[in-house]
């Protein structure tokens, strides 16, 4: 059921899910939205499963026509949404009719947005998932999306839940994003590659995002970490968060669209709840990184998965 | 050969964990490692989101809402004290059709140059040789083996190539990549091209050469190698799989 034209497709839109997991033996990343968290709670907004395929949009938004009567829902980062030139709440599910025009402004905060339509667009999956990974060209539709695109949603409601007609998401959840991060880090698989002095210098300075920041990753710059064993390692798995450190001292956090495998030695590991903080990340901004401890990131990860859930039992109804 | 006495469990954020058998590129630690996979994927534990074996360690990745770093340790260390039982499928060796040096492998003068041989001998010596096959990682699965002297002593290039096309025949740091599954910037040296294709994301398994395989080049002309180009692009052509030798 075709429910939307593109009439611009902005600077990168793509069609995201949750990721592809089970073929990074394959070299293939995991991909995915890179704020999940935002992408789920669009798709429950909606009444979707959070892991439906939904769109992601990155600093200039497109615009979209839609063709019949739906729900959205737009989170993430504010890129200044408007309906029919209006501004358009965003946290919240909104109903549109046929000939509505979605269109986005200047940036405000965060990086990326992302809008979920009900019933999630139907695109056929790739490898267990609908997310599009940019460089080999997969999945989605294998790259962003273009001017005159229709995007479909699938006629069955099957996978639907009806929504809580009185849900309001709670303001406190909004997540605030400015332009200084304060990152939290496991210590990493090579943490004996680096100098006490190295370790100290990563924890304890500000990285700016340099202009090579990608789906991919974020080049940092900043004090130069020093290496003890020196930075090339025999490859081994990089996993998204990886914080990768080459012979120039300068780091790297690998993300979503990563490469599976790598063989810079990997001074830690940014936990599952900051990688999608990071998606809201821009050039310039700065970054600083805290260690916690592997039980504690699980903590977090745990707190914030209750915290999801309990969205989705509020917001819909027969879960 | 540096293998542990006992493996490594190394911690690589909250989902990850990297079982590491040695700091070596030793096909003996790397069947380590592909034993401990294939005993994994049959315990079948519960949380495990996906596994891959790499040079010297076997990654996993886990829900920790599912399970937990300590649980899930204890268990691979089990698995790793029986591993001794564990069978490894035998090695295929597939033949690599390789067009080397000029526009197909435009750094084969600079390697012979710096290796102080003539490009004629890097040809031989690099398609001299059965190559075990460690890993296939990277992006689209690059197959990765362990190259001989003179040839493992040219480390990566100070300006990486900014574009090697699909089938790329690349050597650096004392390995090799088979051919380029997808095409994209290296800091490897470019010595050929393969007309194969590594990566056929609609297939399962989407690589045509795996991890434990074997690889051997054979120098093609120019005719020959547009001839298989074509049969592969039509998917007429079939990768030709000997029997190893070594």
């Amino acid at each position: 059921m075709e429910v939307l034209e593109v009439l611009q497709p902005g600077a990168l839109t793509t069609i995201q899910d949750r990721g592809r997991y089970g073929y990074q033996q394959y070299g293939v990343s995991v991909s995915g939205a890179m704020d999940k968290f935002s992408l789920r709670v669009a798709n429950l907004l909606v009444g979707n499963d959070g892991g439906a395929a939904a769109l992601e949009i990155t600093v200039i938004g497109p615009k979209l026509k839609f063709l019949r009567e739906l729900q959205i829902a737009i989170t993430g980062g504010d890129l200044s949404p408007q309906i029919n030139a209006v501004q358009a709440p965003m946290w919240q599910a909104l109903d549109l009719k046929g000939g509505d025009v979605l269109s986005f402004g200047p940036p405000k905060s965060g990086c990326r947005a992302y809008l979920a339509i009900s019933g999630g667009i139907d695109i056929p999956l790739i490898m267990g998932s609908h997310s599009t990974h940019l460089l080999s060209k997969l999945g989605g539709l294998g790259r962003a999306l273009a001017k005159g695109d229709v995007l479909e949603v699938k006629e069955s409601k099957a996978s639907c839940f009806r929504l809580n007609p009185a849900y309001r998401f709670p303001p406190d959840l909004i997540p605030v994003y400015g332009k200084e991060w304060m990152v939290r880090v496991v210590p990493g698989p090579q943490s004996d590659y680096f100098t006490h002095r190295g370790i100290e210098t990563f924890l304890t300075s500000e990285y700016e995002i340099t202009p090579q920041a990608d789906r991919m990753g974020y080049r940092l710059k900043g004090p130069k970490i020093k290496h003890k064993l020196g930075a090339d390692i025999l490859t081994d798995a990089t996993p998204p968060g990886s914080v990768q450190v080459p012979g120039d001292g300068m780091p790297i956090i690998l993300l979503t669209d990563g490469q599976t495998t790598g063989g810079y030695s990997k001074i830690a590991v940014v936990i599952t709840i900051d990688q999608d903080r990071l998606g809201q990340a821009k050039p310039g901004d700065k970054v600083r990184f805290q260690k916690i401890s592997v039980v504690q990131a699980q903590r977090v990860l745990k707190e914030q998965e209750d915290q999801i859930q309990k969205i989705k039992r509020a917001a819909l109804l027969a879960v | 050969m540096i293998m542990y006495r006992k493996a490594r469990y190394l911690i690589v954020g909250d989902k990850g964990i990297s079982v590491e058998f040695g700091n070596a590129l030793s096909e003996e630690i790397n069947r380590q490692v592909q034993k401990l996979w294939v005993s994994l994927k049959k315990a079948d534990l519960p949380g495990i989101i996906e596994s891959f074996p790499t040079i010297r360690s076997l990654f996993l990745y886990y829900n920790p809402l599912e399970t937990g770093v300590k649980r899930l340790i204890r268990e691979l260390k089990f698995l790793e004290a029986h591993m001794a039982e564990i069978d490894l499928p035998p090695s295929r060796l597939f033949e690599i059709p390789c067009l080397y040096g000029g526009e197909y492998g435009p750094d084969l003068d600079l390697v012979a140059g710096l290796l102080q041989i003539t490009p004629e001998e890097v040809i031989e010596i690099h398609s001299g040789k059965e190559y075990f096959i460690y890993d296939t990682g990277f992006i689209g699965g690059s197959a990765h083996f362990k190259v001989s002297p003179p040839l493992d002593s040219l480390t990566r290039k100070k300006t990486p190539n900014l574009g090697v096309p699909i089938g790329a025949v690349l050597i650096a740091g004392g390995m090799g990549s088979a051919f380029k599954p997808i095409a994209g910037p290296t800091g490897w040296y470019w010595i050929g091209t393969s007309p194969l294709r590594q990566w056929f994301p609609k297939k399962d398994p989407p690589l045509l050469i795996n991890p434990g395989d074997k690889v051997i080049y054979r120098p093609v002309k120019k005719d020959e190698f547009e001839e298989i180009k074509k049969m592969v692009n039509e998917s007429r052509f079939t990768a030709k799989i000997r029997e190893p030798k070594e």
